[in-house]
């Protein structure tokens, strides 16, 4: 038996390194399919590629977004463990994720997003602030805007 | 344009009675306005060789006629109230790929008879053929639109009626389309026998409250054929929505009234001939869904009357979600789908009773024309798929056969509330 120890320990850690690198891998966004994928919160099907966002679950599955709005509602609903990585689009470049904790956001501005509640994000506050001129609205964080309540979708429950 | 929207849509004598009736008020309406009014005439053989010189002559009441012909010219806007744009011809007016093409900024005005075309891509504005801008009563009437990003967009527009306008968008990338007819925070609108094609979606109402749809034809849309959002007490009526990408969704709203419309032919593994999520009391009657991957899909939604539907070989006739409760489905047909109803949960909270369905083999001994014994609508194979999807290859395997007579005789895994205890014997109606 004791001579069983340490084989057991080697293939214990090299089991949770291969977790650990699967999780990794996973931790990606993937590309949001066009007019096929649906939104995970309000299933609407996507069709703009400037909004919305991912979520990577813990699980490695993808949840898609198709709008900022949907995905803080998501995130709310969702115990902070199972949320995963969290993405959102960069505005200026369709189709581009970044971190939702480092992106920029603009709340309240003129552009129209999918669910009407005018949230769009840039790779950075630096970037965000550089548009806030033409766009209006206000800079927020992904913090600042999961704890304000204004910015849930109507009819979140 | 007329002949195509007759041709689409069915018309009894009542209707048309109301319509000559609707007719004649128009026409006294214009006498009016004309009499109040002058013509001006813009192009060949017109007092003005550009409409932008017209519109900035023309003063309130006045009729604007314009000659067949191209015209080319910054984007029109009409600033001046109670104005009749009327083309004659079919005058096209050209967007050239740069900008908008024509925005009505005045009370009371009415576009007819133009081609607006072209208005090119852009990501940063919506162009639209013809926008109205917070404004009241404006008529955009028989009108062409080809090739804009945006059709029509009603912009914070009250009481606007946008009827007979045939609406085509081709060629566009899926990420560089708007949508046919657009409602942005522009209660009491009517939007009456248009012909919508190949935009995102055919025609959407977003914050846009008490509107009447009837007896469009909304087809081929890169997304849905109808769509609603946060629009409360709006009807539908009598529209035709065909191979829509996703098909038709309803989201947000209360009080929707969904009546004699047709669904048809929306496949796809997110296609719904018509989709409900969070809509809260409204009726959804006598409309027919036809070969749909999910005919009807109803999330988040209560207080719903669906009754004297028919559902006809879809692959899943109606998909209620747990979520869903205090719908109460009657008098509807279900016949020729692969699957007649299925949820997500054993705890379903939707009614069913007094339905026909196809695959019924029960009797009725007393001829009252209710079967005798209890419809269970909901297979057992139906739950198994909606946890593992790719079960669906066996489908018609014998073995799934065997579960789910089992199951309809002793049910143990399929949920007891979904049952109808009232079956019909015939189809009703």
């Amino acid at each position: 038996m004791r001579r069983l120890v340490p084989p057991r320990r080697t293939v214990l850690a090299a089991l949770s390194a291969l977790v650990l690198l699967a999780g990794c891998g996973a931790q990606e966004p993937r590309p949001i399919a066009l007019n096929e994928d649906q939104c995970g919160y309000c299933r609407m099907t996507i069709s703009d590629a400037r909004f919305g966002g991912e979520a990577v679950l813990p699980t490695g599955r993808v949840m898609a977004f198709d709008a900022i709005e949907c995905l803080i509602s998501w995130a709310r609903s969702t115990p902070a463990a199972d949320r995963g990585a969290l993405f959102v689009i960069d505005v200026q470049h369709p189709g581009n994720f970044v971190p939702a904790e480092t992106a920029g956001f603009l709340l309240g501005g003129t552009m129209r997003t999918p669910m009407g509640g005018s949230i769009i994000a840039f790779a950075d506050a630096a970037r965000a602030e550089e548009q806030r001129t033409m766009l209006g609205g206000q800079l927020r964080s992904w913090a600042q805007l999961l704890a304000d309540s204004t910015t849930a979708v109507a009819g979140e429950h | 344009m007329r002949g195509l929207a007759r041709q689409a849509v069915p018309w009894h004598a009542g209707r048309v009675a109301a319509r000559v009736a609707a007719r004649c008020a128009l026409l006294s309406l214009l006498v009016a306005s004309r009499a109040e009014g002058d013509d001006l005439t813009v192009g060949r053989g017109g007092t003005y060789a550009t409409l932008t010189a017209a519109l900035a002559a023309a003063k309130p009441g006045d009729r604007v006629i314009v000659q067949a012909g191209t015209y080319r010219e910054p984007t029109l806007v009409v600033r001046t109230p109670r104005l009749v744009l009327e083309g004659q011809g079919w005058p096209v007016l050209d967007g050239e790929g740069q900008r908008e093409v024509l925005v009505i900024a005045a009370d009371d005005v009415t576009v007819r008879g133009f081609v607006a075309t072209n208005t090119g891509v852009s990501n940063l504005e919506d162009r639209a053929g013809i926008r109205a801008r917070d404004v009241r009563n404006c008529v955009i009437e028989r009108n062409r639109l080809r090739d804009n990003l945006w059709g029509i967009y009603l912009q914070r527009s009250a009481d606007c009626i946008v009827r007979e306008n045939d609406i085509e968008a081709h060629g566009l990338k899926q990420t560089e389309s708007g949508n046919g007819i657009h409602l942005w925070y522009s209660p009491g609108a009517r939007v009456e026998r248009n012909r919508v094609r190949g935009h995102r979606d055919g025609i959407y109402f977003e914050f846009s409250p008490h509107g009447e749809t009837r007896d469009n034809v909304s087809e081929r849309s890169q997304r849905y054929g109808l769509h609603f959002m946060f629009s409360d007490s709006c009807s539908y009526e009598r529209n035709t929505f065909r191979e829509n990408n996703s098909g038709v969704a309803v989201m947000y709203s209360r009080g929707v009234v969904i009546s004699a419309n047709r669904f048809e032919r929306s496949w796809g593994s997110a296609a719904y001939g018509l989709l409900l999520k969070d809509i809260s009391g409204g009726a959804v009657t006598d409309n027919v869904f036809d070969r749909n991957s999910t005919g009807l899909f109803v999330e988040g939604s209560s207080r719903l009357e669906v009754r004297g539907n028919h559902f006809t070989q879809n692959g899943w006739a109606a998909k209620v979600l747990a979520d869903a409760d205090e719908n109460v489905f009657s008098g509807n047909r279900f016949s020729g789908n692969a699957f007649d109803v299925t949820t997500n949960s054993r705890s379903a909270n939707s009614t069913f009773d007094g339905n026909w369905w196809d695959e019924y083999d029960g009797y009725d001994l007393d001829r009252d024309g209710v079967g005798d014994t209890p419809f269970h609508p909901v297979r057992l194979f139906a739950l198994v798929v909606e946890q593992h999807a790719a079960a669906l290859l066996l489908l018609r395997s014998p073995l799934v056969s065997i579960l789910d007579a089992a199951e309809r005789v002793l049910p143990v895994l399929t949920p007891e509330a979904l049952v109808d205890r009232h079956p019909l014997m015939r189809p009703p109606r």
